[in-house]
């Protein structure tokens, strides 16, 4: 039985065979598409979607198809689109199948941050990983929908260019169920990676029908990314003297995504306990930085001078990743939070970091300038090893 | 005012929701007792500011009104809750600017982005007049958006332990507002997708898209007020579009201006674009009714506007619906404004009639319809165009649809008037322009006599005579001698048909011969009646004619030329009865009175008759006929001879006397006698012919008495003829009276005396002679 296909958009799985694609000719008529309008929540007039060519010996074999033709003008189309939803998806990721990896946490641990920073830092050193380039798909019914135009107007511009820090992520807006897509290419491979992320609210992790609601991705996620908002652990809270009071604790979002799992089919959780899990502590710069408040708490092998060793450009040391997440179980139980990694034990590849997307606290205007990310990449490149994909790792003597 | 029950939702950003206890975007507070979980279905409402738009702490800081410059979302939506029943939502979104946190002074929460959402709850569908107050009013919280961190308002709902809310009731004001061309603007838009509807049209086009800057919204919204309710109360819509490039699925209008960051697709629904009307879309903008209804709106007339977008609202269309004939039928049948009589055309009517009315619309259209024709037909004084105007109208419903007409008193006066009294007396021009029907629906009965007879007078058409006369008097042979004047001094062509219409031929009572009788002075007038008098009813018609008229000449010379063609026909058919009767008109008319009249033709084919058989004729006919100076010498012969032979009178010796003699059987003598003037005359011509067909008319052949007397006669004027023609004489006799050699032998013995006797018979019966006669005579 041939893999599935899950739809970034709707998170519908089908095989590759049963891909649709749409016609490209403009001189085409256009029409309402009802599975577009009805994913989308507004009339979409598009060109005809279409049914693939393949005969049943293909269907049967699940081929790919790379073409068919319109019925309706008769031009060929190269366009695949969702066989539910009619979104259009990149044709090699069908054809090789993406990777969704999740970025979830609670409201203001900052994954809109974090998830700019990370793929900016990733096309800045993706080369140091091994010969990785990453680049921001096209691919979209509508060009302002694309992942080059978005992350680069509603992520890269505000931040880097705008400096300002982002505004609340709206619950169930219509940009959260736009996936941002990037292909990752290495060289010397013949298929891409296609890595598939999601900026949602916090608040959709707020209870665990929000998260079956709200965060489909989840469920078909390959890896999790899990943003814990450091200032949300009360010993941080109070060490760092921070007036306003904890919104909610930090593991509390946990405890929702465990539910949400234990509620649910548990081939699904089994699956989800196996799956790469990275927990993030994100803002580890504030702890790093106030390094006399946490004199006896403070997190073994993490300084704000070391960060990630491939930076330098050797390679991946994956010794590195180990000592930080140690030293952050470490320093958890010093911080009094073996609740906390209790619930974490259930995981089954489960690794702690801590980054700092901005490396510095914005200003009272919430605007920022001269971002220092701090070990922003370490939980990708964890969890690209994890998928085995061919990084370059800094052999190590046991 | 009105009252209206509702419940509430608030959705924020805040510090702490009621329903989860947690901060962030959820719930805020609503009303006690809603399901949470359809609440947050309800309350899922975004601003979708992009994030390069969202105001900073600066800005705020700087200018905390700088938020109001972002437009609230306004929205209207059904939802079945959670027991399924149908619940109707209206939201308002404002854009707050900044996070609870700004404005209780908790640093970590004053990111940009928060808005609040109010949702009121209502179980019943809203009037439309209550959903524009309620979007355009001030009801929607907060009140003061400006961002400012000491902004009570947004204090309490944002920070702090939040606190359910009651279910209540809000007082409304639905007061219609004024109406306006973006009043108009808006009604046509959503007219037009109802329109759309009728005619099946997709779905899309039965959608509006608005568009206008954001500060021209409210005035939209405040629109909606003037529409009907079933109109507009399923329209669910939403404000101030920021994203998406078509229609929100669940929207009927959507509203967009200058925050809309997509490029919308509007050309398959109805588009209405506000700031430059050029660019709107699928909205027939050349619609007579909506023209009308802009007209209103630009009187500021908002009643009218109402009535016209209710009444449109409540048709159903075709592809063939006349939109005038929709507002003409508006204004016949919802207002008191009058319709035109221009607008009043058959068409009009029979769509009309098509439309199946109801019957209090029915009676509507006909009041106004009548209105208007009473409006002019009213006016004693009104100019004939006016009239041109009308009249048509009355005519074309009194012949179609005359259950439609009800004119007051007054105007049907005045038609009459108009039509059938000085000075204008127009009814010929009438008949003419508007034809019989328009003149039939006047009552003329009120008309006096002389007004009526004069003004039909000119009336050429015999239709129109018939129908109006019929109107006019019930009893035509009471007006007979009147009524026949008419007709005789009228423009109409045939006048015999028209008067024997009125008063057949076949008539008992003898009207047509009174009248001819009593205007037989002016009979020239009337001939045709006194020809068909005199020929329908024969010689006492003629008589009586003749008598009134005193046998003057007039009379005799029609009566006459009438009594001719009367007998005439008669003796085509029994010649006999022809002659007694005009034997009978000659004696009741007297001899010197039947003298003038010229029967010459009926008396030559009696002479004819008489000729034939003189001995039938009738001696007092003859008589009398023979006065007559009209007839030709050969009748006068034959009519003379006859009596002439009757009376045994002497005789001329005539050919026609010798054989009428034959012929009415005189005696032998009498006959000879006749013979021989006949022979003797000098003047006649004789020929063997006649002497032959003189012998063969008798009964018998001439026995040999007879026959010697005739030969002797010829003997005693032989020196008349020829040798040749004598011979040819005697022997017409001998041979006709089929004379042997014996009776030749025996009149040449018993005329032995005379010797040239004796050898005329040798010569002309000798063999070679006889041979060669009856050689010839083969």
């Amino acid at each position: 039985m041939a893999k599935e296909v899950v739809c970034p958009y709707c998170f519908e799985k089908f095989r590759r065979s049963d891909v649709m694609f749409r016609c490209t000719n403009n001189s085409c008529e256009m029409g309402l598409d009802d599975a577009m309008t009805n994913f989308w929540g507004n009339d979409m007039r598009l060109l005809p979607a279409f049914d693939n060519d393949l005969g049943k010996w293909g269907k049967l074999m699940d081929k790919m198809p790379d073409s068919a033709t319109c019925p309706r003008c008769q031009h060929d189309s190269h366009t695949v689109i969702c066989p539910h939803c009619h979104n259009v998806i990149p044709k090699e990721m069908v054809e090789h199948s993406g990777r969704i990896i999740s970025i979830i946490g609670a409201r203001s641990s900052g994954k809109t941050n974090y998830i700019t920073v990370l793929i900016d830092q990733l096309r800045k050193h993706g080369s140091k990983l091994g010969n990785l380039g990453v680049m921001a798909s096209t691919v979209a019914d509508e060009r302002r929908n694309s992942t080059h135009v978005r992350y680069k107007t509603d992520f890269y511009d505000v931040l880097f260019k705008n400096c300002r820090v982002f505004g609340q992520t709206q619950v169930g807006d219509r940009a959260s169920k736009i996936p941002l897509i990037f292909t990752i290419n290495q060289k010397g491979l013949d298929a891409p990676f296609y890595l598939v992320l999601y900026d949602t609210a916090g608040e959709n992790f707020n209870d665990p029908k929000n998260i079956r609601d709200n965060v489909k991705f989840l469920n078909e996620s390959d890896a999790v990314i899990f943003l814990l908002d450091t200032f949300s652990i009360p010993y941080i809270h109070d060490a760092l003297g921070i007036k306003a009071e904890i919104e909610s604790s930090f593991d509390e979002i946990l405890g929702n995504v465990v539910d949400h799992f234990a509620q649910g089919e548990k081939a699904l959780k089994d699956a989800h306990l196996r799956k790469p899990m990275a927990f993030v502590f994100s803002k580890i710069d504030a702890i790093l930085r106030h390094g006399e408040r946490f004199a006896d708490t403070a997190i073994p092998g993490m300084s704000l001078s070391a960060d990630s060793p491939f930076l330098d450009g050797n390679g991946v040391l994956l010794s590195d990743m180990d000592t930080v997440s140690q030293g952050l179980q470490q320093a958890l139980a010093a911080w009094g939070e073996n609740n906390f990694l209790q619930v974490i034990s259930q995981y089954r590849n489960a690794k702690f970091f801590g980054v700092s997307s901005l490396g510095k606290d914005p200003d009272a205007d919430n605007t920022i300038k001269n971002i220092k990310p701090y070990r922003v990449l370490d939980p990708l490149v964890w969890i690209l090893h994890e998928f085995g994909y061919p990084l370059r790792i800094v052999k190590e003597k046991k | 005012m009105k009252t209206v029950s509702i419940s509430e939702v608030i959705k924020a950003s805040s510090q702490k929701s009621i329903v989860t206890g947690k901060s962030g975007i959820g719930i805020r507070t609503m009303t006690e007792g809603l399901n949470a979980e359809w609440a947050n279905k309800v309350a899922a409402r975004t601003y979708d500011l992009p994030e390069v738009r969202q105001v900073t702490i600066s800005q705020v800081t700087e200018n905390p009104d700088v938020v109001k410059a972002f437009p609230r979302i306004l929205e209207y939506q059904s939802m079945a809750d959670d027991e399924g029943r149908t619940r109707y939502l209206v939201a308002c979104t404002t854009y707050v600017g900044l996070d609870y946190g700004y404005f209780c002074g908790i640093g970590n929460y004053m990111r940009s982005g928060n808005c609040v959402s109010h949702v009121f709850v209502m179980d019943e569908k809203p009037s439309a007049g209550v959903l524009a107050a309620l979007v355009t009013g001030d009801y929607f919280l907060p009140h003061d958006a400006s961002c400012r961190p000491d902004n009570s308002e947004l204090q309490r709902l944002l920070t702090g332990e939040p606190e359910w809310l009651a279910a209540r009731e809000l007082e409304v004001d639905d007061t219609l507002p004024a109406v306006d061309e973006t009043s108009c603007w808006v009604a046509m838009a959503i007219l037009q997708t109802k329109i759309n509807h009728d005619l099946g049209k997709e779905d899309s086009l039965q959608r509006v898209v608005f568009k206008s800057v954001a500060s021209r919204t409210p005035d939209m919204l405040r629109s909606l007020a003037l529409l009907p309710d079933d109109l507009v109360c399923d329209m669910f819509f939403r404000t101030n579009l920021m994203v998406g490039s078509g229609m929100p699925s669940k929207c009927r209008m959507v509203f967009i201006n200058e925050f809309l960051d997509d490029s919308f697709e509007a050309s398959y629904n109805v588009f209405l674009n506000l700031d430059d009307l050029s660019q709107s879309k699928n909205i027939d903008t050349e619609n007579y009714y909506f023209g009308k209804m802009m007209d209103a709106a630009r009187k500021g007339d908002v009643s009218l506007f109402c009535q016209l977008a209710d009444y449109l609202a409540h048709v159903t269309v075709t592809v063939s619906t006349d939109y005038k004939f929709i507002y003409d039928l508006f204004i016949a049948t919802r207002t008191d404004k009058g319709l035109a009589l221009a607008d009043l055309t058959p068409e009009f009517f029979l769509k009309a009639k098509d439309a199946n009315l109801a019957q209090e619309s029915s009676l509507a259209l006909k009041r106004t319809v009548n209105q208007a024709l009473n409006q002019v037909l009213e006016q004693v004084n009104s100019q004939q165009d006016l009239y041109v105007e009308a009249m048509p109208v009355v005519s074309w419903l009194y012949v179609n649809m005359p259950e439609m007409l009800q004119l007051s008193e007054r105007s049907l006066a005045n038609i009459t008037n108009e039509m059938f009294l000085e000075p204008r007396r127009n009814l010929n021009n009438y008949l003419g322009r508007y034809g019989l029907q328009t003149v039939l629906y006047v009552d003329t009965r009120e008309v006096g006599d002389e007004d009526f007879y004069e003004t039909i007078r000119p009336v050429a058409d015999a239709e129109a005579w018939k129908a109006l006369v019929q109107a006019h008097m019930a009893d035509v042979e009471a007006h007979a001698d009147d009524l026949i004047s008419c007709i005789l001094a009228s423009s109409v062509a045939d006048k015999s048909e028209l008067v024997y219409h009125f008063f057949p031929k076949a008539d008992p009572d003898d009207v047509l011969k009174t009248y001819a009788e009593r205007h037989i002075d002016q009979m020239s007038h009337f001939t045709f009646l006194v020809h068909d008098l005199c020929l329908g009813k024969g010689r006492n018609m003629m008589l009586s004619m003749l008598q009134a008229g005193g046998y003057g000449d007039v009379t005799m010379r029609y009566v006459g030329e009438y009594a001719l063609e009367y007998y005439r026909k008669l003796s085509d058919s029994d010649l006999t009865a022809c002659i007694q009767d005009l034997y009978a008109f000659a004696q009741d008319a007297g001899l010197e009175n039947f003298c003038r009249f010229n029967f010459a033709p009926v008396m030559e084919l009696y002479a004819k008759q008489c000729g034939k058989a003189p001995k039938e004729a009738n001696v007092s006919i003859l008589t009398l006929f023979v006065h007559s100076p009209h007839m030709d010498k050969e009748t006068r012969s034959v009519f003379e001879t006859i009596l002439t032979l009757r009376r045994k009178g002497k005789t001329n010796g005539t050919y026609r006397e010798l054989i009428y003699a034959n012929r009415m059987g005189l005696d032998v003598d009498t006959r000879l006698a006749i013979f021989r003037q006949w022979v003797a005359a000098r003047e006649n011509v004789i020929r063997p012919k006649d002497v032959v067909d003189y012998i063969k008319e008798g009964d018998q052949l001439p026995n040999y008495k007879e026959a010697t007397k005739m030969i002797e006669a010829f003997f005693d004027n032989q020196r008349r003829w020829p040798e040749k023609d004598f011979a040819s004489l005697v022997i017409a006799v001998t041979d006709t009276a089929e004379w042997t050699k014996k009776e030749r032998q025996m009149f040449v013995e018993d005329h032995r005396s005379n010797k040239g006797i004796a050898d005329f018979f040798a010569k002309e019966f000798g063999l070679q002679r006889i041979i060669i006669r009856k050689l010839f005579k083969k």
